[in-house]
């Protein structure tokens, strides 16, 4: 044979180097074996396996990391050479996503390497910027607080790190007792979040992503899994290919590439799923489908308290429940939600048979929602009340957007009114607890609820001489200048105000940077130690692979810095009690390792020292998070994470026994966090209303937002990716084509929008990605470009305060 | 009945006339600039406008270079129809049949040098058949700058070795039904290639697969990007010069072989020994790309210990 020698250097090792290769692989595996050993011993000399190149030179290292995108959560294998990221590959032993990615995970590899990245902290003067040192840009920081620390605010991100975000919730309510933290999550899922807390008492999904490979019927409301979660959509229906049988539901506002793979498409209006929940309810009850045992041993049933409104309602009588859902008939469901009464009739009917396996998907439809609340906990209710609950197969499952929505957010909790752990400002037990593992003096933790994300920015854009609360705001890993809603007046309105100050943690310029009086570059993914927590419970680990570009550098580290120079500077709150540094971490000898200084950041790992004290939170709402080190080995482990033997074991399904380590045996199923206290879940009802805004004769058409496969959020990493931006260059208005054609609308033409807030010019797409019903229109988010949210409404859930995205009236007309 | 008025049935003679005329004039002229028309489109451009520019880019077959139709001989008019190798314009409907013979031709792997151009080397009677079964040594071979052309022509839809390839054809938005029609089997004709699946078939085509330039939204500006991609590999590793070389791939989604390494795939990555059909029998897959949780270093039992 003559055909070519040539050998690739990146995954061949030639003879001649063997020795060379067998040397350097005895070092790497007595490293491993010395880091596995100080992690099992947790010792405080943890040195990191970070590639440094010279480690490397011309070798292909594979590490796992999870993807940095979406809250699916799937791990990637991550090739590095030469101290960069060169390749990316499906993790084929993470159950996620078995091997399999979506297009934005092929290409994660490439958000590092825009050529804008952001390198240098940049203070603004006038209407151009300075360079300026680190040290300039921390003490920038730390005087700004020290002015006013209570009006001060934080505005985080479900795409914080855990330990990222546990950071910024104990410097501002541990040390500055100020509880103006929010995230973005606020505008993506707090209403799943309300929705649990209503049902179950605790939040999170008691099921998984197993459900979806044991499901008969997959029910997708106002869900577009095709695009937005593809990978867990491609596990559904690549089921088919295996011969096997699974209905598809989409009941959804427009035709998407999600409805051409379902078996019924049922098109509703906007609210129309409130009637539709009701519907199925009634017609459970009407024919005596409901489960009649499962409702009587673990169900209570409630009602919205007019009077008083909260999370715990009032509660009435199955009979009660039985009245209010009697006008919902097939009839009646098709009036207010434009649904076909015969296909509401096959909902009935497929939740009325036991033998079915029923699993429900949901994501931002029923979220960004103004009942958002009202129709999370009504998922649930139809699930608990037909007894579609608890069997593989049979779950009620929310999706998030973001990859640490569920680890950060919810689970440290973030937001305004929350303590790690699921614990609450205004509860007493909850602050001393919190106190206590802080060491902190009792009564640090300020008990009133701070500003939740809307009126954070609201109090922000408003003149402190108008009443104006807050002066500056730290924003880190997020870009609210393009994904607040009714942008005009929630974040354009800074412009001008010169006595409030915009600070900016990015790893490039964004539509919220256009603002920013100080703006510090950040390390992402793997450019950084990490850990994120998807939305089926699962916490995920990776480790730093590459060096940050520049001056770039890890936004806990940024945070850390900020509270150590407060605390030099005389600000009492960032001592504990004992007079200790808040984010002191000693080495093994006793001394503090100086984390505060870039240069000795990565002398210890901080992210293992946040996360085991973080931990110490986690079993409250039996949410047990194992010890780091188990983190390090898995591709994730979905909590609660129990010790059994010396094996620490991960639990796939809540609240029913054998399954949920907390369940007894001796009971089937277990509410142990029922809001009633009695081990029940609560079943809603909740009326239909129409949403805060409809279309009229001024602006008769309905405008919905949302995303596409390949941009994820508000494109900042994405756009940077050439394949996905020339895959997807710009927004575009979907119009209908019977809609277009009676405005003159043309394929390709330019198209005017206007709502009561703001307007926006976009080009046309008709029978393109998808196919709006008459009447209403769609518009991605993704184009900074085009920023849709100038149009969009912020009227906010009474409950989770989250806005709706999906319902502006708008008005349309040719450029 | 009344017949119907003079004038009416003029008029269908005449337009009958028209129409004989068009089409025996579109017979022997052809129709020029047909399917393949590149252009800026227009922003006023209708449904089926848009629609029409479906058909614009297609995959050649083979860098222009080596391409097949490379001496054979074809008539002066039909080679010109070749423009660059992207663009395959329309014959004309009298040439036709010279074309379509001419194309057969080289469809026959007219890069290996057989021993005789003529025959067919998938013949069970073929001599290179025969031959290779006979004595183990062929004469198949590919040159390097073969194979560096199908790299860097794998290159321009790939951002890294291993990424999936972007779609250098438009696509339907809605469904994957239309990629299954014709990537489920594949196929190659002189100009262009349909390149067959290279894994398992999965029912999301769009979710890993996205078009490499969107038809409806042209020449936007795009923030520059320094990613530099994994290249790929010029070869896997062989234990002794003329051993079976590894895979320096994973097979994980890269299943078929024959998809990239068969006999419709790009000249410069074909299998040498394309009578051989069961690849795995003598190249092994890497387990490190395999993802196979092995043991960095090879594990025995302790060695026996033998007496003096």
């Amino acid at each position: 044979m003559n055909a070519q020698e040539s050998v690739h250097p990146a995954t061949i090792e030639s003879n001649h180097d063997k020795d060379a290769r067998l040397q350097r692989r005895s070092f790497l595996r007595a490293t491993a074996m010395a880091t596995a050993t100080a992690v099992a011993a947790g010792s405080e000399m943890i040195r990191l396996p970070v590639l440094s190149a010279s480690d490397l030179a011309g070798e292909m290292t594979w590490n796992k990391a999870p993807c940095r995108f979406c809250g699916t959560g799937c791990h990637v294998q991550v090739g590095v050479q030469d101290g960069k990221v060169v390749a990316v590959a499906g993790d084929r032993n993470a159950e996620v996503n078995k091997g399999l990615l979506c297009v934005k995970g092929y290409h994660v590899g490439g958000v590092l390497y825009g050529k804008d990245r952001l390198t240098k902290p940049l203070l603004r003067k006038g209407d151009s910027y300075e360079a300026i040192t680190w040290e300039e840009a921390i003490e920038v920081i730390a005087e700004r607080i020290i002015a006013a620390p209570e009006r001060f605010a934080i505005y985080g991100s479900g795409q914080w790190t855990i330990p990222e975000g546990y950071a910024a919730l104990k410097l501002m309510k541990g040390g500055l007792s100020n509880n103006h933290i929010d995230p973005n999550a606020r505008l993506c899922m707090s209403s799943a979040v309300t929705g649990f807390l209503a049902t179950y008492g605790v939040d999170e999904p008691a099921g998984c992503y197993d459900d979806l490979d044991n499901c008969d019927v997959l029910i997708m409301w106002g869900n577009n899994p095709a695009e937005m979660h593809p990978v867990l959509f491609s596990r559904v229906v690549d089921r088919r290919s295996r011969g096997e049988k699974v209905t598809l539901i989409d009941i959804g506002t427009r035709r998407t590439r999600t409805t051409t793979h379902c078996n019924h498409y049922l098109e509703m209006k906007g609210h129309g799923d409130l009637a539709i929940a009701n519907g199925i309810a009634h017609l459970l009850i009407k024919n005596k489908t409901y489960n009649e045992t499962f409702v009587k041993s673990y169900c209570n049933f409630k009602a919205p308290d007019d009077a008083n409104p909260n999370l715990h309602g009032k509660s009435i009588t199955f009979d009660d429940f039985v009245e209010m859902v009697k006008p919902y008939t097939p009839e009646f469901v098709e009036e207010c939600s434009g649904v076909p009464a015969d296909q509401i009739r096959m909902l009935g009917e497929l939740f009325g048979n036991p033998n079915l396996k029923i699993t429900s998907l949901w994501c931002m439809g029923v979220n960004q929602h103004t009942c958002g609340t009202a129709m999370n906990a009504m998922i649930h209710g139809v699930h608990l009340l037909s007894g579609h609950f608890g069997r593989p197969g049979d779950a009620p499952t929310s999706l998030t957007g973001q990859p640490s929505a569920c680890g950060t957010v919810r689970e440290v909790g973030t937001l305004a009114h929350t303590l790690p752990g699921g614990r609450t400002v205004n509860t007493p037990e909850h602050r001393q607890e919190t106190e206590e593992i802080w060491k902190l003096p009792a009564g640090r933790i300020n008990s009133v609820p701070g500003f939740h994300t809307v009126q954070m920015w609201e109090s922000f854009c408003t003149p402190k001489a108008d009443g104006g609360a807050i002066d500056t705001i730290w924003v880190q890993v997020t870009n609210p200048g393009q994904t607040l809603p009714n942008l005009n007046k929630l974040f354009n309105k800074k412009e001008g105000l010169d006595e409030k100050f915009l600070i900016v943690s990015d790893v490039y310029p964004t539509a919220t940077t256009r603002l920013a009086d100080l703006i510090l570059p950040s390390a992402m993914w793997v450019e950084k130690n990490g850990m994120f927590g998807n939305s089926e419970r699962r916490t995920q680990q990776w480790f730093k692979m590459v060096d940050p570009p520049g001056e770039a550098r890890d936004d806990c580290w940024q945070t850390i810095a900020v509270a150590h120079r407060l605390m030099e500077k005389g600000l009492a709150g960032l001592k504990d009690r004992d007079g200790r540094f808040l984010f002191d971490i000693q080495d093994s000898q006793g001394s503090s390792v100086p984390i505060w200084d870039w240069n000795h950041y990565y002398d210890t790992n901080v992210d293992e020292h946040l996360f085991e004290e973080y931990r110490k939170f986690t079993r409250l709402k039996h949410k047990d998070l194992a010890p780091y080190g188990e983190y390090v080995k898995a591709r994730g482990l979905r909590w609660p994470v129990v010790k059994k033997g010396d094996q620490w074991v991960e639990t796939r399904y809540r609240f029913v026994s054998k399954l949920d380590p907390y369940v007894p045996n001796d009971k089937e199923v277990q509410f142990y966090h029922s809001s009633t206290k009695d081990d029940r879940a609560q079943i809603w009802f909740h009326p239909w209303i129409p949403p805060a805004e409809v279309p009229d004769q001024e602006y008769p058409f309905n405008l919905c937002t949302g995303r596409v496969l390949e941009h994820w959020h508000s494109g900042s990493m994405t756009r940077r990716i050439p394949e996905l931006s020339r895959a997807m260059p710009s927004a575009y208005v979907e119009l209908n084509a019977e809609d277009a054609t009676s405005l003159g609308i043309r394929n390709g033409d330019q198209v005017i929008m206007e709502s009561r807030r703001g307007k926006l010019e976009l080009q046309a797409w008709i029978e393109g990605r998808g196919k709006p019903p008459k009447g209403t229109v769609f518009v991605p988010f993704f184009d900074e470009s085009k920023l849709i949210n100038n149009l969009t409404l912020d009227a906010v859930d009474p409950f989770s305060k989250q806005p709706d995205y999906k319902k502006a009236a708008v008005r349309i007309r040719k450029a | 009945m009344p017949s119907a008025p003079n004038s009416k049935s003029r008029l269908v003679t005449l337009s009958a006339y028209l129409i004989i005329a068009t089409a025996i004039v579109g017979y022997f002229v052809g129709i020029q600039s047909p399917m393949n028309h590149v252009e800026k489109p227009q922003a006023s451009e209708t449904l089926l406008q848009s629609a029409s520019r479906f058909s614009r880019r297609i995959e050649t077959a083979e860098p222009v270079k080596g391409s097949p139709l490379q001496g054979i001989s074809l008539s002066k008019d039909t080679t010109s129809n070749v423009v660059d190798g992207d663009i395959v314009n329309a014959a004309s409907y009298s040439e036709m049949a010279s074309v379509i013979a001419s194309r057969r031709q080289p469809s026959k792997i007219a890069h290996i040098v057989s021993p005789a151009n003529e025959v067919d080397p998938f013949a069970v009677d073929s001599v290179i058949v025969k031959q290779a079964l006979s004595t183990s040594s062929t004469n198949v071979s590919i040159s390097l700058e073969q194979k560096r052309e199908a790299i860097e022509q794998r290159k321009r839809n790939r951002a890294f070795n291993g990424a999936p390839p972007t779609i250098t054809h438009p696509i339907d938005q809605m469904t994957s039904d239309a990629c299954v029609a014709c990537h489920a089997v594949g196929a190659k004709t002189a100009n262009f290639r349909i390149p067959r699946m290279s894994h398992p078939y999965y029912t999301n085509c769009t979710q890993c697969h996205v078009a490499s330039e969107m038809e409806e939204f042209p020449s936007k500006l795009f923030r520059e990007n320094s990613f530099v991609g994994l290249p790929a590999p010029e070869g896997g590793p062989r234990a002794y010069p003329s051993a079976p070389p590894q895979m320096p791939h994973a097979t994980w989604m890269r299943s078929e072989c024959l998809s990239c390494h068969g006999p419709s795939s790009l000249i410069g990555i074909q299998s040498t020994h394309p009578w051989r059909s069961n690849c795995l029998q003598c190249h092994t897959p890497s387990s490190t790309l395999e993802q196979t949780r092995l043991e960095s270093e090879p594990q025995f039992v302790e060695a026996i210990p033998l007496g003096q």
